[in-house]
């Protein structure tokens, strides 16, 4: 069965985060964020899901940013190819990311890596496919 | 069987990591994470041109405190620009205490330098200043002084803009200063001077005597004698400041101690490049390289995924993802990496391992939802 998930508002330039709920299994088929670039970051801000067990990281995924500062920014994470797209102030991002299957309690984080204090998470959205396990 | 994470034991420095699939078991690989931090650049060495082999070092040294590779004060040289500090000094240069041989007696020191310089010599002791010389050729003041004691010279300044040849001579006695080869200053400062074998040379362009902060001195040329050269001697090297090898070659001939030209270039490990390793506990079945090879002091985390490869460089801190085909793994097979041009001081660590897994004791299946059933022969 597919679905979507949409993660709870973060603070400030702070993570999003999604937990398989109980007695689900995920394949994650694709994430997207968008995110509110603030100006006066450090050069080279990235992206990046961290995948834990809820103790210890199991993979990262990260992306690049591109682009002017203030803007806005879309990171697709899928399994595909990496590219990166910047039209003055506004970004597309589609990073590389396999259809890992997680079973509950597995817990997908997205941070902004050297983020500007202005930084933030717009939104965050999530398509799997799922199971009950 | 129910995903794993398995951590594999921090290697020591220098050393690869590697894990072994144990007896009985099948293992599929889902990901593998691992941090590599790389060794910092080797030590930037102070060099000494006298042939006495007295290398020192530059320390005290803050984030853009000194840059190297300016323009030298004389023709085809390079030398060494202090940043805008506030006291104390901007760097030290270390000296092997081997540099003068005399306690209490003569000395000579020479250097090149523009705008405003405060040279302070210690001893064993890195607190207790033996003596000083502290010279703004843009305000024209000069002082010789050791802890509270010392004598202030007003000169006129000397063309601004422009290196000047700095010296000063001490006979046992009686100092004398010079700018550009002529003597500017003379006094008797014996009880200034109990002065013991030094180990460092301290330099920053500000000033207790004279306030402030200065940008961009530019200091060259450094040369220490343990024995009074005399005034004809410091002529003559201002005289042949015309070319490098002129200006060396006077300075040469006169046996200094110590001689640092001051052009050091900071050098730099070979980057390093990854690759994991996948063998059947004999052969290599798989290398897998990285994307971008690692320079000094990086930490570079590296993720490693049945999915394409991707590089995302954050100074000092890249993401990479690596691509690697799905992996089912049998037991006494090996994943681990091959490090080309690793450093004694690089270090792997975090290295995390997540799977499944079956036994292969009496053959089995590995079965999941969204899977295809993997029959596994035992």
């Amino acid at each position: 069965m597919l679905k979507t998930v949409l993660a709870a508002p973060t603070v400030g330039n702070g993570p999003f985060t999604f937990v398989v709920p109980g007695q689900e299994t995920w394949t994650i088929l694709s994430l997207v964020a968008t995110v509110q670039r603030g100006a006066g970051g450090t050069p080279n801000r990235s992206y990046l899901l961290t995948f834990t067990d809820s103790a210890n990281a199991v993979a990262l995924a990260p992306a690049a940013d591109a682009g002017t500062e203030p803007g806005t920014g879309t990171i697709t994470w899928a399994n595909a190819p990496a590219a990166v797209l910047a039209a003055g102030s506004i970004v597309t991002v589609l990073a590389p990311l396999p259809l890992l299957v997680l079973p509950s309690g597995y817990q997908i984080v997205g941070t902004i890596e050297r983020a500007a204090v202005a930084d933030q998470w717009a939104t965050a959205l999530v398509w799997v496919e799922f199971t009950y396990s | 069987m129910p995903l794993t994470t398995e951590l594999v034991t921090n290697p020591p420095p220098g050393s690869e990591w590697v894990y072994a699939v144990p007896g009985q078991y099948i293992e599929r690989i889902f990901g593998i994470l691992a941090t590599l931090n790389t060794a910092p650049p080797p030590p930037l060495i102070l060099a000494d041109a006298s042939g006495h082999a007295r290398n020192g070092t530059y320390a005290g040294v803050g984030p853009g405190a000194i840059t190297l590779g300016v323009p030298g004060m004389v023709t085809g040289d390079t030398a060494v620009s202090l940043a805008a500090q506030g006291y104390p000094p901007g760097f030290y240069v270390d000296v092997p205490n081997t540099a003068f041989t005399t306690s209490g007696g003569a000395f000579t020191v020479e250097y090149w330098v523009n705008g405003r310089v405060r040279a302070e010599f210690f001893g064993v002791s890195t607190t207790v200043q033996l003596m000083g010389c502290a010279i703004d050729l843009n305000l024209g003041r000069q002082q010789i002084f050791t802890g509270n004691a010392g004598d202030l010279t007003a000169f006129a300044p000397p063309a601004a803009g422009i290196p000047h040849m700095v010296a000063w001579r001490f006979d046992g006695t009686t100092y004398r200063f010079y700018i550009d080869g002529v003597q500017i200053s003379t006094g008797n400062v014996a009880s200034i001077f109990p002065w013991q074998v030094p180990t460092r040379y301290d330099f920053s362009n500000t000033s207790q005597q004279f306030g402030g902060g200065f940008a961009g001195t530019v200091l060259d040329e450094l040369a220490v004698w343990s024995r009074d050269i005399g005034a004809a001697r410091i002529a003559a090297h201002y005289a042949a400041r015309g070319t490098f090898a002129g200006y060396s070659a006077a300075v040469l001939a006169d046996a200094p101690d110590a001689y640092y030209h001051l052009d050091d270039v900071q050098g730099a490990n070979p980057t390093r490049t990854v690759a994991l390793v996948v063998t059947d506990g004999r052969d290599v079945i798989g290398t897998y390289p990285t994307l971008a090879a690692v320079p000094d002091s990086t930490v570079e985390q590296y993720t490693w995924l049945p999915t394409n490869s991707y590089n995302v460089p954050v100074p000092g801190a890249t993401v990479q993802t690596v691509a690697i085909p799905p992996l089912v793994l049998p037991s006494g097979y090996t994943i681990g990496t091959a490090t080309d041009q690793m450093n004694v001081g690089d270090q792997w660590s975090d290295i995390t391992l997540w799977y499944d897994y079956s036994y292969t004791s009496g053959g089995g299946a590995i079965a999941e939802p969204g899977y295809r059933n993997l029959l596994i022969l035992g």
